[in-house]
């Protein structure tokens, strides 16, 4: 497997006639987990499409590799770059089997036929994320969480050496953001696959990205290891909002907490690292 | 229980069956339009033998059969199953290419241009023949240009595009009965091919652009169809599987109009066929693989057995467009009586 | 709290104060006045300054006021469906909350059509009382046909699954309309009455019997007002702000239906006019519907008059049915609503 290295160069792009980045540059570091974060309408979905070619932009390029991926053909680059995203629609009762049988869409030909490659591609997809039990279901019937999985299993179905992944835990509940977020980590060691996701808890991402990107007046405004970029200062800058950084127990990651201008304790500001007293 | 194991054994067999199951269906439809075939060949006004029909077609001259059948019946049922073919594939291909089975072409503005051409080129222009069906293929090409081109911003919205399309039928289907008014010697026959679609009066010289076109731009579209199946995941997932969006939608667009903008010349439009085979399909087949081919053979199916039952299973003797015009209403009730059981769409 | 402010489908909320509000209903009464003058002296006999005098208070002496005094009915016919189609457009677009919603787009118009030509032709009716009712009952069952299919599925009633709906609808039952009037009526004949809509040849007759529905509509209809501004918010923001939203739903719905139901009765169907007049009138006072609704019964009256008048001046010395020349109006500027508007997907 290829080292894959996805950079940003100089990129500007708009959504809907609106400026959104302005002379971007972000260098991901291949086969790690990015997370790339920023306040709404900061231009985070706007950076993952242009990252993923479904934007194109108005000046600047993305390599994948030193090449230039909007002068790749669409079914090569859909073989090494895969993208979930935001709101993808499941046709009326399609099973699982199906759908996420159509990630192996850009390696089959005109004459679409199934190799064993096929289908163990699929396969293997389907046990990573755990839902071949439910390989004959109707995608309909699902649970959000269930869902998600099926369409994470599509994309790994793909067999891309990058994966990015557009708020896929924005709509979960609890448990389910984190078994997804596992599963990607899992992914991410057991394949050494590139994993770029846009998220908007910043606890989260803080706790699983090894490289976090933070978004804010239309260009990357810090970026590095959470350690690195998430301290009280970027935080207010990027979000508007004043917190305390400690250090998270279960993870010795950063982990933020914000000050609002209710039920905080007048001794907050004197909390410790570790969150003590 | 080994997971891997059991799903691979469901999957390929789980494809097997469903290739099957398409086969069979396929062969089915198939064997069912040639028997229906067979049967407007026979029977008519008066019964003709399978043996009498056999030789017309094959050239020779049988007393009291030749004018029945070679020069009555067969044009009239190869035009419709021609005709049929074409509206079912380029019906089917839209509604998939714009992910909603409401929005087929007879819907959205094309065939109201082609016949808005055709009417305009027979009663302002006094054209015939050939000339007419150019100008029905141009129109309908023209506006479906104008549709595409109207909705783009941005590229093109599926939304926009078919609300545009609205719009522009609307305008076409009174310019066109405004014509019409305005002819004078009209004949009813004329009339209603062009308001509601008819294989009256159908002649073989007509077939040939009709299967030319057919091969053409049905060929297209299923050498797209992978792609277009592809969108029905959304332009976001299809594009990061690899397709390219916009330029599939560009080809389905200008097959499909083509399809239909040149059956609408021969038999005008007649209604609804684009609009059921798909769905119709989809019912039968099941919601995976491609619904080109069975579409094409069911639209085949309804314009045949339509005109049939125009023609000798009615009180008088109705177009093929009034007929499945007339099935439309239905499906919309069949569709009210599902939605309070099921809630979802089509 | 003033809900003058609400911002329910994006248009530019209220401008101008009372003050400017009455002068603009007030100019449009003006409008209107000057319309009726013209609608009178303009067809394709010229008439003079005196004839027309003379014409208007029913001397028919002469050719000229002859035809003067055939005009008044027609330009009264015009001024009440006008106004009838106008107000009923608005408030159709206030229950679905849908820029798009007019009594054409919608198949209600097709609809009430058919319910006439089956009362016509199977139950032999033809009282102009019986129309209205079977055109009232024809437009009632199709709205809510079209409504429930529009709501199938995800998203419920949006604006592009509504338009598909009624468009499929309006097809169908057109189709109908066609079989059922085909054996019965010459061609030319039944085309201008049951596809496109007129007032050419309206008597005083006609007009009377509409009178006491359109009568109840506005009354109707104007009493929604206010529960057209709540219902604006959406259905749970409303029952949170008191109203009972599927009784008030329901009471527009019934004005608006007796609205489109009897202008229907009387010239057949006309579409666009409930389409473009709400969105010009946002554009004037603003999305309350308390002035929305009056302005638009006004402007709807104006715009049929001037494309009556347009059609006898165009196709002098014949004329262009109103129907006609509101659909060559009407559909680029829905085509305008739809490129310029934000249309939720789906």
């Amino acid at each position: 497997m290829t080292i894959s290295g996805l950079v940003v160069e100089d990129l500007t792009a708009c959504y809907e006639e609106r400026e959104v980045l302005r002379n971007l540059s972000l260098a991901i570091p291949p086969g790690k987990i990015s997370v790339i974060v920023g306040a709404n309408a900061s231009g985070k979905s706007t950076l993952l499409r242009a990252m993923s070619r479904l934007l194109a932009p108005r000046a600047g390029q993305v390599l994948l590799d030193g090449k230039s991926i909007h002068h790749t053909p669409p079914r090569q680059l859909a073989q090494v770059l895969g993208l979930l995203p935001q709101s993808p629609i499941a046709p009326e009762g399609i099973t699982v089997a199906d759908l996420v049988s159509r990630g192996r869409h850009p390696h089959q030909g005109l004459f679409a036929r199934w190799t064993r490659e096929d289908d163990e591609a699929v396969e293997s997809a389907l046990a990573a994320t755990a839902i071949a039990d439910l390989a004959e279901r109707n995608v309909d019937e699902l649970s959000g969480g269930q869902r998600q999985r099926v369409w994470i299993a599509m994309a790994l179905a793909q067999k891309t050496d990058v994966l990015l992944l557009d708020e896929p835990t924005t709509f979960l509940d609890v448990r389910h953001q984190v078994e997804v977020l596992d599963l990607l980590v899992d992914l991410n060691r057991a394949r050494g696959t590139t994993i770029v996701l846009v998220l908007h808890d910043l606890n989260l991402a803080a706790r699983y990205a090894d490289f976090l990107a933070a978004v804010a007046g239309g260009t990357i405004h810090a970026s590095g290891t959470p350690d690195a970029v998430l301290t009280e200062t970027t935080i207010h800058e990027v979000f508007g909002v004043s917190s305390r950084v400690i250090t998270d127990p279960t993870s010795g990651r950063p982990m933020m907490l914000p000050l609002g201008r209710h039920r905080t304790l007048e001794n907050a500001s004197a909390l410790g690292p570790a969150g003590e007293l | 229980m080994s997971v891997s194991g059991m799903s691979s054994f469901s999957l390929r067999a789980d494809r097997r069956s469903l290739s099957l199951q398409r086969g069979w269906f396929i062969g089915g439809l198939s064997a069912l339009l040639l028997a229906i075939f067979a049967l407007t060949l026979m029977l008519g006004q008066s019964f003709t033998p399978p043996g009498d029909v056999l030789k017309v077609l094959l050239g020779q001259d049988v007393e009291g059969a030749s004018f029945a059948v070679g020069q009555l019946r067969l044009p009239r049922a190869v035009l419709s199953i021609l005709a049929g073919l074409s509206f079912g594939m380029a019906g089917v291909a839209f509604q998939t290419m714009l992910r909603n089975p409401l929005a087929s072409p007879d819907i959205v503005g094309v065939s109201s241009g082609a016949s808005a051409g055709a009417v305009f080129a027979i009663v302002v222009l006094s054209l015939k023949g050939t000339a007419v069906s150019f100008f029905a293929v141009a129109s309908g090409l023209g506006v479906a240009l104008a549709v595409y081109g109207l909705s783009f911003r941005n590229g093109v919205a599926g939304t926009r595009l078919i609300l545009v399309g609205i719009g522009v039928s609307a305008m076409l289907e009174s310019a066109i009965a405004y014509i019409l008014t305005q002819a004078p010697e009209w004949n009813l026959q004329e009339a209603m091919r062009w308001l509601t679609g008819s294989v009256n009066g159908a002649q073989l010289s007509q077939a040939w652009p009709l299967l030319a076109v057919l091969v053409v731009c049905g060929g297209v579209l299923l050498t797209t169809s992978r792609n277009l199946t592809a969108l029905r995941l959304g332009d976001d997932t299809a594009g990061a599987l690899g397709v390219r969006v916009s330029v599939t939608r560009l080809l389905v667009i200008v097959a499909a109009v083509g399809l239909i903008a040149t059956a609408t010349a021969a038999t005008g439009p007649i209604a609804f066929v684009a609009f059921l085979s798909g769905p119709i399909a989809a019912r039968l087949v099941g919601p995976r693989g491609s619904l080109l081919v069975p579409a094409a053979l069911i639209g085949a199916l309804l314009v045949l057995a339509g005109d049939y039952v125009g023609q000798f299973l009615m009180p008088m003797r109705y177009p093929v467009g009034v007929v499945t015009g007339a099935l439309g209403a239905p499906y919309l009730i069949y569709l009210l009586v599902r939605a309070n059981k099921s809630g979802s769409t089509l | 709290m003033s809900l003058s402010g609400a911002t329910a489908s994006g248009s530019v909320s209220g401008r101008g104060g009372r003050a400017t509000k009455s002068i603009m209903l007030g100019g449009l009464i003006a409008l209107l006045v000057v319309f009726c003058m013209l609608s009178v002296s303009i067809g394709s006999r010229d008439v003079s300054l005196d004839e027309i005098i003379h014409g208007v208070l029913g001397r028919t002496d002469s050719f000229g006021e002859a035809a003067v005094a055939m005009r008044v009915p027609r330009t009264l016919l015009a001024l009440i469906a006008g106004a009838a189609l106008g107000l009923a457009g608005a408030v159709m677009q206030g229950v679905t909350r849908n820029p798009l919603a007019d009594p054409g787009i919608l198949g209600v118009n097709t609809g009430a059509s058919l319910a006439v030509v089956v009362g016509v032709f199977w139950f032999n009716i033809y009282s102009v009382e019986a129309y209205v009712w079977a055109a009232i009952a024809g437009a009632g069952c199709t709205a809510a046909m079209v409504y429930t299919i529009g709501s199938m599925g995800r998203g419920g009633a949006t604006p592009l699954k509504l338009a598909l709906a009624g468009a499929a609808t309006s097809i169908a039952l057109s189709s109908l309309v066609i079989a059922i009037v085909l054996p019965r009526n010459d061609i030319a004949g039944g085309i201008r009455s049951w596809q496109i809509g007129g007032v050419g040849g309206a008597s005083f007759d006609r007009i009377l019997p509409i009178l006491p529905f359109i009568l109840f509509g506005l009354l109707i209809s104007f009493a929604s007002a206010k529960k057209l501004n709540s219902l604006a918010l959406g259905d749970e923001l409303a029952a949170g702000l008191g109203e009972r939203v599927m009784l008030a739903r329901l009471t527009a719905a019934i004005g608006a239906i007796l609205l489109c139901g009897a202008a229907t009765a009387a010239c057949g169907p006309i579409g666009f006019v409930g389409l473009i007049v709400p969105h010009l009138c946002r554009l004037l006072v603003g999305v309350d519907h308390r002035w929305l609704l009056p302005l638009s019964s006004l402007a709807g009256a104006a715009l049929l008059l001037i494309a009556d008048i347009a059609g006898r001046i165009i196709a002098k010395p014949a004329e262009l049915q109103v129907g006609v020349v509101t659909a060559f109006i009407g559909a680029p500027f829905f085509i305008w609503i739809v490129r310029h508007q934000r249309i939720r997907e789906l």
